[in-house]
């Protein structure tokens, strides 16, 4: 029952942590639900819109041959109904091309004819809101990203009319139907890792991130007929690059990084700029809000300016990135390479349509190098993942710090530096509970620090025991940070421990050392008491005796004689009896003689055989002392307790620790139990610094002190 | 007899100056420690020098080593060293260099005159007095009995008083038997110990003493 109890506890308190994770992560996918809403209504606004045909832009077109034939008399049809500038309706086209009349050519003419009109006609669009998709759920379903917005309608080669996927998208730019999904696909990539970017690093909001979503996919409110919602949708993503940039650049701390992110919010601005210097304002279509000039030279030179200088930004960044690549950890080279690679892509697309606009065309910019920096655009958000994701793959570091700080001797900056991936961090230690001290003792301040370094305080309870500095970095995943912080400070806090137990330890034993020194010195002046007083005055007592008795002799007093005799006989007695005390309390021979002459005595008065072995040269006089107790106490043990038949004595020096091992073939079952002679024998040992141990079973009884001579 | 006493201790340099008194041996000098002691032995040439083992400054053997030290510079005078613990290391030293005149006995020997006197005799004229002490230790000791066994329970005995240092005439008195029995006793066991025959007495207590003490268990 207590198990199952201790289970419950366990969950309870598990499913307490994962309530206060879950609060995040409902936080996060509240704020998702937000963007994907503001999505799916800016989607609907623009399914919403009215049907037929946008007219977005008209180009005149004078060339088109008038050859009489019937194909160039429905070519002028078209370019009439442009004139008027209405929107052609599917009605007008299936009115005028007929099957019979589509018939009359063969495809190879009607081809022929379509690409003539079309290649002319290349900016002009047919649009339409398709009737074959209902809903809207269809249009913005994230698992068919790419089914189209929008469809264009065109002539198929058997005259019927065909509603084409969206191949142009009604504005400057040319966006294919694979374009929009790819600008989906990246809105669709920033919001996500936003919310990756919110869970893992509550430290950092993703407000960048969140901007790159809305203005990718701020792109389609072009598409809807409100000129406010259209002039967001083409200034917006203007800010795609320096949200990019920003993004790629933001770990580093390489100072042509701010060289890069100004050249992006440049970019970004003139890109901006862009749209407000051309009047698109067409019958049915939406014109930018505000714009004032119409001119198609300043339109295109801050296109190329704002190409040319995204093109930079990008170079700097993969010259960052490979600055980089010296500094990260292993595990971080992934993502550090990728960025290089997507800048790098970006960079030479935005290069290529930078000398696009400048010689004054726009289609390659607008076409597939606009797709390569869109693509680029997408593959950020991944770098991005990619970077939580190696970090992630970091933390087991982190155990490895906790392991190796663990460890006796682990160092605690190596071990730091490894976890944190900063070689330069510096763990800082406080012994005063106010500064903070470097490895060489020196006052560590913050004012002091260089600007991309950080200083961590660690606390133990209210006071400071440490700090750490670290790369300012590290301060945007905290997670890391405090894990590292908490590591080091338990490390700092067992050391300090370690040192204030040693400490006490060192008193407590220098404390026994002296209790016991005490007894001794006791001992040893009792001995010395009874030596000089009692035993003399005893001797010369039991002279005087027999003196007297030898005069009661003489004088016939058999019974004083034999009275007198018999008290000598009690003062032999009490003169042994004080002896074997004497004896016991201090060890005249050890001091005269030495250990091995010592041991010998005791050997002597065994009534046990022993076998002796004593090699003790150059053990000092305090540790002979401890050695002869031990020899002393175990022979008494063997004589008291043994029933032994053989015992031996061995003392020897090795590797600076002296041996001493008492062992015999006895009955066995002596242990080291408070207040008995063994328990004072250990005092004694530990006091010298050594260690006492017995092992008794029933092949006999081994006693072994192993103490150190300094 | 003259005696010259050796004792830090005023109540037994007293206590014995009168035992020896009453004996009618005299007492030519006391000292309460080592200190000019050789000087006196050289001058007033007593017959025996009684010294207590342990005494001032150290109170450790300061006794021994003047003992060691009058009989290498004085010769044929007797030295009878009392010490209040018995240490079959020191009598082994003392007679390192010969047993002759040389006695090692417990303090406490000083309480029975008649034994006391005898020993002192024997050290005065030549012959030696280790304390049965020594010799029950020596003879004793558990597991040393191998060679030992192969004598009779009277031959230990008279191994015994060997040791001690009596003569074949005091082990006859001791034992009540008559000499003749007791100088048989004694060659049998000098025969049996292989040790060589010597009617000395004082090597005769080396011979034993080192015998027993080089027989480890």
């Amino acid at each position: 029952m207590g198990i199952r109890a201790g289970t419950e506890e366990r969950f309870r308190f598990s499913c307490d942590n994962r309530l206060v994770e879950s609060f995040r992560v409902r936080f996060a996918l509240a704020l998702g639900l937000v963007a994907a809403a503001a999505a799916v209504a800016g989607t609907l606004w623009i399914a919403g819109a009215p049907d037929g045909l946008a007219v977005t832009e008209l180009v005149r077109v004078e060339s088109l041959v008038d050859d009489g034939s019937p194909l160039a008399d429905h070519a002028r049809w078209i370019f009439e109904l442009l004139g008027r500038e209405r929107a052609i309706t599917e009605a007008d086209l299936s009115e005028r091309f007929t099957p019979s009349f589509v018939a009359g050519f063969t495809a190879g003419q009607l081809n022929e004819f379509l690409d003539n009109v079309f290649d002319e006609l290349r900016s002009v669009t047919f649009v339409r809101y398709d009737d074959r998709m209902p809903t809207f759920a269809r249009a913005i379903g994230v698992g068919e990203l790419g089914v189209p917005l929008l469809t264009v309608i065109a002539l198929a080669p058997d005259g019927r009319i065909e509603t084409w996927v969206l191949d142009e998208l009604p504005g400057q730019r040319r966006l294919p139907g694979w374009e929009s999904t790819l600008a989906l696909v990246a809105g669709w990539l920033f919001i996500a890792v936003s919310l990756a970017t919110w869970r893992s690093r509550p430290g950092r909001r993703p407000w960048v991130e969140l901007l790159g979503a809305a203005a990718v996919l701020s792109t389609v409110l072009i598409l809807g007929s409100s000129s406010a919602a259209y002039t967001i949708g083409r200034v917006l993503p203007a800010a795609t690059v320096a949200v990019g940039a920003w993004l790629l650049a933001r770990t580093s701390r390489h100072p042509l990084r701010l060289w890069a992110i100004g050249a992006a919010v440049t970019a970004a601005a003139a890109a901006a700029a862009a749209p407000f210097t051309r009047d698109a304002a067409l019958i049915g279509h939406p014109n930018v809000v505000g714009s004032i000039v119409d001119s198609d030279s300043a339109y295109r030179v801050l296109l190329a300016g704002s190409e040319a200088l995204s093109a930079m930004a990008m170079v700097l960044i993969a010259f960052i990135g490979v600055a980089e690549l010296r500094r990260a950890s292993r595990s971080r080279h992934a993502p550090v390479w990728f960025g290089i690679a997507v800048a790098s892509a970006w960079a030479i697309a935005a290069g290529g349509s930078a000398v696009d606009y400048s010689l004054g065309h726009g289609s390659w910019a607008g076409g597939s190098l606009g797709v390569a920096e869109l693509s680029s655009l997408a593959l950020v958000p991944v770098v991005m993942g990619l970077r939580l994701v190696t970090s992630r793959w970091d933390r087991p570091e982190l155990a490895g710090l906790v392991v190796d700080l663990g460890s006796a001797s682990g160092e605690l900056q190596p071990a730091v530096a490894a976890a944190l991936e900063d070689p330069s961090a510096q763990v800082l230690h406080s012994v005063d509970g106010e500064r903070l001290l470097d490895e060489d003792g020196q006052t560590v301040a913050e004012e002091d620090l260089a600007p991309d370094r950080s200083l961590t305080r660690i606390r133990s309870g209210e006071r400071l025991i440490g700090g750490l500095v670290h790369d300012r970095e590290h301060r945007e995943d905290p997670a890391r940070l405090t894990a590292v912080v908490a590591a080091i400070g338990l490390a700092l806090d067992v050391n300090r421990l370690n040192r204030e137990v040693m400490a006490q330890l060192g008193e407590v034993q220098a404390s026994r050392r002296r209790i016991i020194e005490a007894g001794d010195a006791a001992r040893q002046r009792v001995e010395r008491d009874l030596h000089d007083g009692a035993q003399q005055r005893l001797v010369a007592l039991g002279m005087d005796l027999q003196r007297a008795k030898r005069q009661a002799e003489a004088k016939g007093e058999e019974e004083l004689a034999e009275l007198l005799d018999s008290a000598t006989s009690d003062v032999r007695r009490a003169l042994d009896e004080i002896r074997l005390v004497s004896r016991g309390f201090h060890p005249s021979l050890l001091a005269e003689r030495g250990l091995g002459a010592a041991v010998e005595a005791l050997v002597e008065r065994s009534p046990v055989p022993v076998r002796m072995e004593v090699v003790s040269d150059g053990v000092p006089a305090a540790i002979e002392k401890t050695a002869y107790y031990v020899v002393a106490e175990g022979l008494t043990n063997v004589a008291k307790h043994a029933r032994a038949t053989a015992t031996s004595v061995r003392i020897e020096l090795e590797g600076g620790m002296l041996q001493v091992v008492v062992s015999d073939d006895g009955a066995g079952g002596t242990a080291i139990t408070p207040g008995s002679g063994l328990q004072g024998l250990e005092d004694r040992v530990v006091a010298a610094g050594g260690h006492l141990t017995v092992d008794s079973g029933p092949a006999g009884t081994t006693l072994t002190a192993v103490i150190p001579c300094e | 007899m003259r005696v010259i006493l050796v004792d830090d201790s005023a109540l037994v340099r007293d206590g014995l100056a009168k035992v020896l008194a009453d004996e009618g041996i005299e007492v030519a000098a006391t000292f309460p420690d080592a200190d000019g002691v050789l000087a006196a032995v050289q001058q007033l040439e007593p017959d025996v020098l009684v010294v207590d083992i342990r005494m001032p400054p150290n109170f450790q053997t300061e006794g021994l080593e003047l003992a060691l030290e009058v009989r290498r510079e004085v010769a044929g005078i007797g030295i009878l060293v009392l010490s209040q613990h018995i240490e079959t290391r020191y009598a082994v030293e003392l007679i390192s260099e010969g047993a002759a005149g040389v006695g090692y006995l417990l303090k406490d020997r000083v309480t029975n005159i008649d034994a006391f006197l005898d020993a002192l005799n024997r050290v005065a004229s030549g012959g030696s007095a280790i304390d049965p002490t020594v010799v029950s230790m020596l003879i004793g000791r558990p597991g040393r009995l191998g060679v030992l066994d192969r004598l009779t329970d009277r031959e230990r005995e008279v191994l015994a008083l060997m040791a001690e240092g009596h003569s074949n005439a005091g082990i006859a008195d001791r034992l009540i038997v008559n000499q003749r029995t007791a100088e048989t006793h004694v060659s049998n066991i000098l025969m049996k110990l292989d040790l060589p025959p010597d009617s000395a007495v004082d090597r005769r207590v080396s011979a034993v003493v080192m015998w027993l003490r080089s027989q480890e268990a």
